[in-house]
């Protein structure tokens, strides 16, 4: 450090699934996102980490392979090398993934970034069969190598001893590829040109790694060259050295990429030593089971499943807990309170505690489903769901990776939306995220169960599981039509990384459960707040002026309402052919919430509670089995809710918010019509 | 030649030719998958997505298993898509 001032900043990098978050965790002690997942640390992170009684800056980041400029996320890592010029570059290579790793930790020091490899899993490699000689390594490679076990912590305060000492120090610019004669003095000669024509550019970067990158064709420095004045002049003398590279060589990138490889794989034979001869290994053995042609997909059905049946079943206690205390007790206790005008205390128990009870209703169930995810995820196992699935997915041009936002989207949408981003390639991306919400999440759980209970009968189980059938089916649908339409082009490729099969870990588990968590609660909870606050002040007014809380206990003077004012028409217009009252399209109005609410609000609307709402809809002739059906379908698909339509916008800008909402209404109508058309043909009524 | 998503499940085979765009061919290249590389085809569903492993020496195509002389697999798993798997085109080397 030449500046006493300025703090001491080290970067952490790392290809997918090494360990990165948690060697972040562990240097930092905060907070991070961990995971089994490739791609997952997409957001910049920034810790802090204590050595020798100074606070040096982490920064984490993206997980990548190497350094062109290629994706996005390479580009963020190589421009903050080079821009930001950390004092330190931790390189994570995972022991049990060296080849991959030893890559981008040689296109790290071709960079000219000051590195520090960190050797982790070692306890892996091990049980593997093998061990890396890392003092052989060091030597090779001319940088420190510290051998960690990240889970345990084990060589953590190595790394942090290492760190430490390396910031003092000046990095030495080594040549640790050798390219063969031919590119060799290519390189050298455009070397020597722009360290004659453009000094200021070395500053920068070192003057061979821009040389290697003109000859690699690398478009990002091309294009940082040729705005310089003497520009044109380098890149002149580049083509003409790769026009004659290529035809001594044949493509000078993918030689420069195969010789890297080459000199990878020399290392790896030097440096790897046998330790005993391996053993049939637990993740071979699972996955002779779990990735099984005809077993893997029941069981992972069976898996899912269960996953829903805890998260239920577990966090019923606690949704009652809350559904008594603050949307019961605490409810009637304020509007006890006689001393507050009548409209305050309403806005406080109708709208503002019934908003707070409706997120917190629901946060147990979302909570532990993704405690559930979490532990499946961290096992390595839904990497293995990808796999199952890839197969059928593929035929509707998708990836098997759009499997996880889909199922997290069965917890609940906002969040699934979300998971979309660890999708790379962009229009993969884009219509993943838009189909997502078509989801079954757990809110629509209780509209399918009240309706489908109150007319459908003995019927309801099937009922409402071909509603989740018809669920998966419409998302793979709608997905392949979008990357057909909108989101057209070939897929970059469906590639990752297969993590061996690990214990999951505390750390991990309750640190991915409550970002999540988190973010639904803040995202979507702040929405629905919102919203419910609107909706109660568009019951208790109607175009006749203030109606008074007492529309809310009353069917008939809410009738007079915005909302009961809108049913009507709804009903007597659109909905006209489906058949359904203006106290079920109210009921939707209400839904756009959050789809938990249409069972509240009928509840409301028929002026009872919701234990008895269920008879009062059986007995009301509201509906019969077939409009019944067509309106829990309706329910599965008309919109997203209202945060999830903000997680879109969010995510994919305001455009496509509106894409998804109209295409779900579209698409609601279009299926209940159906149903109501080809049943009343088949003769149900 | 077949693709590799026609590939047996625990055989050896050689990458003889990547028919894909220069996006993927250049991912598939930093990865380490170039032609002549052999890959221990780890699972497959046949045809379908396939999960690989990379061998580096040649020798460990002829060895016995297990094999103590043998090099080692040292280069993780990968798990290729469909769509990847079709591209890449392989030969057998070494039934399982």
């Amino acid at each position: 450090m030449t500046n006493e001032d300025k703090r001491a900043r080290i970067a952490l990098a790392g290809i997918p699934n090494v360990g990165k978050s948690l060697i972040f965790n562990r240097l930092t002690g905060g907070r991070a996102w961990v995971g089994n997942w490739p791609g997952v640390t997409v957001e910049k992170k920034v810790g802090t980490l204590r050595v020798n009684g100074v606070e040096v800056e982490v920064v984490d980041l993206p997980g990548i392979y190497s350094l062109t400029a290629y994706s996005v996320d390479e580009l963020i890592a190589r421009n903050f090398i080079v821009e930001e010029k950390p004092d330190v570059v931790v390189c994570i290579v995972s022991a049990i993934n060296l080849e991959r790793g030893l890559y981008l930790a040689l296109s790290l020091l071709e960079l000219g970034a000051n590195v520090i490899i960190d050797l982790n899993m070692v306890d892996l490699a091990e049980k593997e069969g093998y061990r890396i000689n890392h003092k052989k390594l060091e030597s090779i490679i001319g940088v420190p190598v510290i051998p960690t076990i990240a889970p345990i912590g084990r060589g953590i305060d190595k790394l942090k001893e290492a760190i430490g000492k390396a910031i003092h120090e000046e990095k030495v610019q080594i040549r640790i590829v050798d390219y063969g004669r031919i590119v060799e003095e290519a390189i050298s000669k455009i070397e020597e040109v722009v360290k004659d024509l453009a000094p200021e550019l070395t500053e920068k970067y070192p003057a061979r790694w821009i040389a290697l990158k003109l000859l690699e064709g690398d478009s990002d420095i091309i294009d940082k060259v040729s705005k310089l004045p003497v520009g044109k002049e380098i890149i002149d003398k580049a083509n003409q050295l790769r026009e004659i590279l290529k035809e001594k060589i044949g493509d000078p990138e993918s030689y420069i990429v195969e010789r890297r490889h080459e000199r990878v794989s020399e290392i790896v034979k030097t440096v790897v030593e046998r330790a005993a001869v391996p053993r049939v290994s637990m993740t071979d053995l699972l996955d002779s089971i779990l990735t099984h042609k005809v077993v893997g997909i029941p069981f992972a059905l069976s898996a899912i499943y269960l996953l829903f049946r805890f998260a239920f079943e577990v966090s019923t206690p606690l949704v009652d807990l809350v559904d008594v205390t603050i949307n019961g007790y605490l409810h009637d206790l304020v509007l006890e309170i006689h001393s507050l005008p009548e409209w305050f205390t309403s806005l406080l128990a109708d709208g503002i505690i019934a908003g707070i009870g409706a997120i917190l209703v629901f946060l147990p169930v979302i909570a532990f489903f993704f405690l559930g995810f979490a532990v499946l995820e961290d096992v390595g196992y839904m990497a293995r769901v990808a796999f199952l699935v890839d197969r059928v997915f593929h035929k509707f041009n998708l990836p098997g990776k759009a499997v996880i936002p889909l199922i997290i989207g069965f917890g609940c949408n906002v969040p699934g939306v979300m998971a979309a981003r660890g999708i790379e390639d962009e229009n993969e991306r884009k219509t993943t995220a838009l189909i997502a919400p078509l989801a079954s999440c757990n809110a629509r759980l209780p509209v399918y169960l009240v309706i489908g209970g109150a007319i459908l009968g003995t019927m309801a189980g099937f009922a409402i599981l071909s509603l989740y059938v018809l669920s998966i089916i419409l998302a793979l649908i709608v997905g392949l039509l979008l990357r057909r339409i909108l989101f057209k082009g070939a897929s970059t490729g469906f590639i990752m990384e297969l993590p061996p099969y690990m214990m999951p870990r505390l750390d991990n588990v309750t640190i991915k459960t409550w970002e999540r968590t988190k973010r639904f609660l803040f995202k979507a909870g702040t929405v629905i707040f919102l919203a419910t606050v609107i909706v109660w002040l568009l019951s208790v007014t109607g175009p006749g002026g203030y109606l008074g809380p007492e529309a809310l206990e009353d069917p008939h003077l809410i009738r007079e309402s915005w909302v009961g004012v809108l049913g009507r028409s709804l009903s007597s217009t659109i909905f006209s052919l489906m058949g359904w009252d203006w106290k079920a399209a109210v009921a939707l109005f209400f839904g756009f919430i959050a789809k938990e609410i249409v069972v509240s609000s009928m509840a409301i609307l028929y002026g009872v509670g919701e234990e008895k709402l269920m008879d009062v809809i059986a007995e009301s002739q509201t509906f019969t089995p077939l409009t019944a059906y067509a309106y829990m379908a309706f329910v599965l698909i008309y919109v997203p809710c209202l945060a999830t339509l903000a997680m879109i916008r969010n995510e994919l800008g305001l455009k496509y918010a509106i894409l998804a909402l109209i295409y779900e209404i579209l698409l609601a109508y279009i299926v209940s019509l159906s149903i109501i058309g080809i049943g009343s043909v088949l003769g149900f009524s | 030649m077949m693709p590799l998503a026609y590939a047996r499940e625990g055989s050896l085979v050689r990458v003889s030719a990547i028919r894909a765009g220069k996006g993927l061919y250049r991912r598939l290249h930093e990865l380490g998958i170039v032609e002549g590389k052999i890959l221990r085809v780890v699972k497959t569903q046949g045809p379908g997505p396939v999960i690989i492993e990379i061998v580096n020496n040649a020798s460990y195509v002829y060895g016995r298993v297990p094999c103590p002389y043998c090099p080692i697999a040292t280069g993780g798993r990968l798990l290729l898509g469909f769509g990847v798997a079709m591209k890449i085109m392989v030969e057998e080397v070494k039934s399982p």
